[in-house]
């Protein structure tokens, strides 16, 4: 949370920065007054690569042959291609205000271990270790972005820096209860298909980050961006409760720029 | 000729599927009769296939609440062969019928002739990972779709579960599997005789729980006579029947009849050890049911018991081979006289709960499976050893399932010891046999003709030999050394004396013949020259037997 604080500070205060006019200025001798920008309206279309949100893990117990049964389920956030467009509009010298689209598809390979109590002794519980390939992620995210342009001298290049609110929703697949199978004489047990469901959450993040951009034309260009979107949620877990979960992450990518 | 044509495929047809059993078959008879009229008609309609051998009784109880009222349960067949599922009830009064419900098939015409033999079927039935837990059976079984068909099932377990699986008697065509780990299974709890807190396997019934084991490949039972001496009694030396109403019950599967959870509980771990250590599966090794009864008297109830009876249904256990449903045999567990004393060799001892000590149970527990195997006649040196593979049985459970040590709950070589409490503990030890006044020497051995020729008595003589062959020491008559192969290797002597009891010893055995026997057994499993021959071969002879 506080390296996130920090990049928000960052780009905050670049922003800031290349905004705003120096009042020292006035008692410096006139500089080349630079170029404003003339194009109002900017798009980007990135191919991305997300680091990966944060591992998470699950636990529950429930009622089994008279004692407590328990299971736990380390979800491994797999990192992986994203998706982002974003489309942006000059409303005030260099600031900009955009809004943005970033997809997350991905596996979350889960490790899954339990102890289930022996049917005929107390304290002997048989365990299980089990991975469960096959559970998705998706992430689908909406940035609303402050947008600052920084003034370069080369025409061709532009960069940005931005941040703002991110509407995260998020579509989980989680294991409710841990399945088993058992025979006699039940000292061991063997994987079997348990309950899974797919839980939906949404809530409000934030995104912070920075985008180059050249171009070859007046219009079109190609760029690269890096930022951060993510929040912590808190999904419905098996046992009943929540369990709080990192979504987004730190993304990287490039692809398209256009302006107009 | 237009007709003709249709008419011939049509008998072809029918004929066709008569030979490989494919019949349409008409629709099942539901009968529902609680009304005089109704009644009528259809007490009618069952005595008249009864009386055709199409419905047969398949067991008639006595519901407690109505004790007037008989309950006949009647099963259809075809030809010889069962309907599955197909059942009628009768209640009745003084053979008035009060109500009958029931679904049956109508007269069949389905061939009971099956192509697939039965060393198939169990082929087809076991798959490749699997094992029959039931032998196949035929039947003929109504499909989803109203088709009959004549079939073969039996109960398949694998990794995936356990099965009951139906097979086309014809084409091996699989046509029905469910679990029959059945839903209403339960684990309940409860405290045993020394206030130990276990597990019992049973089955939720209703409202309530029953103590009936459906975990376990064999039906296991265990029946609450309630205090009832008259009826343990002629259930044991009468032959009466045991009915479902005397299973031991209760309603919160929290279970606080010691007897009953200890019983239930230990003849549950007996059958646990002869699977695990020895690969076998219950009483005749093909999963025969297990029947326990307990409290045939209360414990407070026993001076008020008939002399007669108080040495057998009080201060006792036993197995009867020809009692219980179907003639299974009944493990009988008595409730003892609790906090009374009495003189026990010599010893002042009190006598609790019979089934609270867990090699009590198995001791039961095997003369069930010396009936099936050896058959140790029950006389002289051959009952000697009948108890004493009993005893070593008893002790082998106890050591498999309970933490070596003295005290209450743990495994020792006493024998009962959790039951005769005071003085000391037990009623038979295998480490000292004559701390009880019996023989640790074949010369020492009891010659009179009471107790069967001493069978409680000179059991000891092989109790100690199998004692000596584990843990070793000097037989304190002979003086002479054992090495056993001591306590971390109990394993490969509990291994050798079932061999020798359950495969090699002949009926009218003597000890000279357990001696050769389990010598053998020793070289069969372990070679010769090994530590457990060795240890064999000095324990009969320390002990005098040659």
């Amino acid at each position: 949370m506080r390296r996130t604080t920090a990049l928000v500070v960052i780009v905050v205060g670049l922003a800031a920065v290349a905004i705003a006019n120096p009042a020292s200025a006035q008692t410096r001798p006139p500089v080349p007054r630079r170029p404003q920008p003339t194009d109002r309206i900017f798009i980007s279309v990135d191919g991305m690569y997300q680091a990966g949100s944060e591992n998470f893990t699950d636990s529950a117990t429930f009622p089994a042959n008279a004692e407590t049964a328990t299971f736990n389920s380390a979800y491994d956030v797999k990192p992986g291609p994203a998706f982002s467009i974003a489309g942006s509009g000059l409303v005030w010298r260099q600031l900009a205000i955009g809004i943005g689209v970033s997809r997350f598809s991905r596996e979350t390979p889960t490790a899954v271990t339990a102890s289930i109590p022996h049917p005929f002794f107390f304290n002997q519980p048989r365990s299980l270790t089990e991975d469960i390939a096959g559970f998705h992620r998706e992430e689908l995210a909406v940035h609303v972005q402050a947008r600052a342009m920084v003034p370069m001298s080369n025409r061709h290049m532009q960069t940005m820096v931005y941040g703002g609110p991110s509407f995260f929703s998020v579509k989980q697949d989680v294991l409710n209860r841990v399945g088993y199978s058992e025979t006699y004489p039940y000292d061991s047990i063997t994987p079997a298909p348990g309950q899974t469901a797919s839980v939906s959450k949404s809530k409000v993040g934030f995104n912070a980050g920075a985008d180059v951009a050249y171009f070859f034309t007046r219009q079109v260009g190609v760029g690269g961006t890096a930022q951060y979107a993510g929040t912590t949620m808190a999904l419905s877990s098996a046992s009943g409760g929540t369990v709080d979960v990192k979504v987004g992450g730190f993304q990287a990518g490039g692809g398209l720029r256009l302006r107009f | 000729m237009n007709r003709i044509i249709p008419a011939a495929i049509a008998i072809g047809a029918f004929l066709v599927s008569l030979e490989v059993g494919l019949a349409q078959q008409p629709p099942a008879v539901f009968i529902k009769a609680t009304s005089v009229a109704d009644l009528r008609t259809w007490d009618g309609y069952v005595t008249a296939r009864e009386r055709a051998g199409e419905l047969q009784v398949l067991s008639a109880e006595r519901d407690p609440s109505l004790p007037d009222r008989v309950v006949e349960r009647l099963q259809q067949y075809h030809q010889g062969v069962p309907v599955w599922g197909a059942q009628v009830v009768r209640d009745s009064t003084d053979g008035v019928a009060e109500s009958i419900f029931g679904a049956v098939s109508p007269p069949l015409t389905i061939s009971t002739e099956p192509r697939l033999s039965m060393s198939d079927a169990q082929r087809v039935l076991t798959g490749d990972s699997g094992f029959l837990l039931r032998q196949p059976q035929l039947t003929v079984l109504t499909l989803e779709s109203g088709d009959r068909r004549l079939a073969y099932t039996g109960v398949q377990s694998s990794d995936t579960g356990v099965f009951r699986i139906f097979i086309d008697a014809q084409t091996g065509a699989e046509l029905l599997r469910y679990s029959e780990i059945e839903t209403q299974s339960a684990i309940g709890t409860g405290r045993g005789a020394i206030g130990d807190r276990k597990k019992v396997s049973v089955t939720q019934q209703g409202g309530a729980y029953v103590a009936d084991d459906k975990m376990r490949p064999p039906k296991l039972t265990t029946y609450d006579m309630r205090g009832d001496l008259p009826r343990a009694f002629q259930v044991v030396d009468q032959g009466a029947p045991l009915f479902a109403s005397d299973i031991a019950s209760d309603s919160d599967n929290d279970w606080t009849d010691p007897p009953t959870v200890d019983a239930h509980a230990y003849v549950g771990l007996t059958y646990d050890y002869y699977f695990k250590r020895h690969g076998r599966r219950g009483l005749d090794d093909r999963d025969r049911p297990l029947v326990a009864m307990v409290n045939g008297t209360r414990q407070q109830d026993w001076a008020s018991t008939p002399p007669q009876l108080l040495g057998l249904f009080v201060l006792n256990a036993f197995w009867c081979g020809a009692c219980g449903p179907g003639n299974v045999g009944v493990m009988y567990f008595g409730n003892g006289a609790g906090p009374q004393g009495f003189i026990v060799n010599g010893v002042q001892q009190t006598i609790g709960y019979f089934s609270g000590s867990i090699d009590i149970v198995a001791h039961e527990l095997t003369h069930g499976v010396t009936q099936s195997s050896s058959g140790l006649i029950y006389l002289n040196e051959s009952g000697a050893l009948n108890e004493s593979f009993s005893d070593i049985m008893g002790a082998s459970v106890e050591f498999f399932h309970q933490p070596v040590g003295s005290g209450l709950g743990q495994a020792d070589y006493l024998l009962g010891e959790d039951t005769f409490r005071g003085g000391l503990n037990g009623n038979r030890s295998m480490e000292n046999p004559a701390l009880f006044g019996d023989p640790d020497h074949y010369s020492k051995r009891f010659t009179g003709t009471t107790d069967n020729g001493g069978v409680h008595t000179n059991s000891g003589i092989s109790n100690h030999v199998f004692y000596l062959a584990i843990e070793g020491g000097t037989n304190r008559t002979s003086g002479l050394a054992v090495q056993g192969v001591g306590a971390a290797n109990r394993e490969q002597i509990e291994k050798v004396f079932y061999r020798a009891f359950v495969f090699l010893l002949p009926a009218n055995a003597t000890f000279s013949n357990a001696r050769g026997t389990t010598i053998q057994a020793a070289r069969d499993l372990y070679g010769a020259g090994s530590a457990p021959e060795r240890a064999v071969t000095q324990a009969w002879t320390a002990v005098g037997v040659n």
